[in-house]
């Protein structure tokens, strides 16, 4: 190294050295570049004054501890890591033109992924699985019943919980009212039921039990998960807003499916097109979300307002 | 909101620092060491070693900028980095944007919005 003086040495030694063990992850010969640059950076800022400790330590110290500056270069860098080069899969890339995502998946992103008005592209690669996601909220503006620039920080966290537990309410109510229906016909079903119509004809029976059991158990019971675990718990607004606007849609597809059933084992035929009922999904799951967020966007106008003109301290308006 | 100042002047700045990283070499081919010191004399935009080397991975990463290894006229074999035919369009396009930017801004800040 430069320095004559030992007590130098030993500090550029010491930290070049905990570069190296920082940089295991990437290929030898990138590493190697890389510590090669330090050194010369490192004889170059200090070719003046090599043997004053003072000097090293001020250059290493603009450099950044060893750990984070290796951090850093990996995460802004050019550099292929290891297991890239034995032929992982990264967490998330395209595969023969197909995306996939599976880091870790959060709510936000995952939410973010399925609501971004001022994203204009409405099939989005997922932010978990393989394939690509509906951006309702680009559909929403293409459909012109909001701006590209009507968007929370985080979605939907001004929603009213008015709205949010009255989105809850419906499913319910829908989830209750079927549980009726199943009461009211149970007797009067034959001894084999519908349970799955190909595109339209029955391809699937089950007993009456069975097929009350899996068209109304399953919305119902996840209706009263959801209820309990994130209304109940008041977890977040964007939590709540997802919730309610998936439960809502899938209960109406559940729940008309099961109407589709008895209809079919009463009278031979469909009261609803099964494909009706996929649509009639997606278009509760886009109405219910493209609702809250014309509501949160109307709770946060009216929250700014309030703050501006007669509170400025209040920052919660429940 | 010390914190908050901290983190908007350095959001900033690490934007506007590959603009001037790219306009350095636009110059001539230079090495870390030269580049860091280009930078350090000009009050503003002077920035870490720590910053500029990941800064010059990141540029290289997006093919703007190219390195080599190569014996200098004084001292040791430095790492030379150079402008690549994308990083000479990609400089211009954020010139015009930086330009566009800044002269706004400044009208803005000096009370433009007030008219």
């Amino acid at each position: 190294m430069n320095g004559k003086n030992p007590e130098v040495a030993k500090i550029i030694d010491n930290y070049l050295k905990r570069l190296k063990e920082s940089l295991q992850d990437i290929p030898k010969e990138e590493a190697q570049d890389i510590i090669d640059e330090i050194i010369v950076h490192i004889e170059d800022s200090t070719r003046f004054d090599s043997d004053s400790v003072e000097a090293v330590r001020a250059v290493l110290k603009d450099i950044g501890e060893p750990e984070e500056y290796a951090q850093n270069l990996k995460e802004e860098g050019y550099f292929t890591t290891k297991s890239n080069h034995q032929f992982k899969l990264k967490s998330s890339g395209r595969i023969l033109g197909m995306p996939y995502n599976f880091g870790r998946p959060t709510l936000k992103k995952i939410a973010e992924r399925m609501w971004e008005p001022s994203d204009p592209r409405v099939l989005r690669p997922k932010a978990f699985g393989v394939g690509w996601a509906i951006n309702f909220g680009a559909l929403a503006v293409k459909l012109r019943l909001l701006r590209p620039d009507d968007e929370e920080g985080v979605p939907f966290s001004n929603v009213p919980d008015r709205a949010l537990s009255i989105g809850m309410l419906l499913s319910i109510l829908l989830n209750i009212g079927v549980i009726i229906i199943a009461i009211i016909y149970f007797k009067r079903l034959p001894a084999k039921v519908p349970i799955h119509f190909g595109f339209a004809e029955p391809d699937q029976f089950a007993s009456p039990l069975k097929a009350t059991l899996w068209w109304i158990g399953i919305p119902s019971s996840a209706t009263v998960i959801l209820y309990l675990f994130v209304f109940l718990r008041k977890k977040s607004r964007l939590a709540r807003a997802l919730s309610a606007a998936f439960i809502l849609s899938f209960s109406v597809l559940s729940d008309g499916a099961y109407i589709d059933s008895i209809y079919y084992a009463l009278n031979g035929r469909l009261a609803i097109h099964p494909s009706l009922l996929v649509f009639a999904l997606f278009a509760i799951f886009f109405i219910t979300l493209t609702t809250f967020s014309k509501l949160g966007l109307k709770e946060e106008w009216r929250k700014n307002k309030v703050i501006g003109i007669r509170n400025p301290n209040s920052k919660e308006v429940s | 909101m010390n914190v908050e100042k901290e983190s908007w002047t350095s959001q900033i700045k690490k934007g506007v620092l590959e603009l001037a990283i790219l306009a350095l070499l636009k110059e001539r081919e230079m090495y870390g060491f030269e580049i860091v010191s280009s930078l350090h004399n000009r009050p503003g935009l002077s920035i870490s070693a720590g910053t500029v080397y990941p800064l010059l991975s990141r540029l290289k990463k997006a093919m703007l900028i190219d390195s080599a290894w190569r014996e200098s006229p004084v001292g040791p074999p430095r790492k030379y980095y150079t402008l690549t035919a994308k990083g000479v369009s990609e400089l211009a396009e954020m010139t015009n944007t930086w330009l566009s930017i800044s002269n706004n801004l400044q009208s803005l800040l000096k009370g433009g919005f007030l008219e």
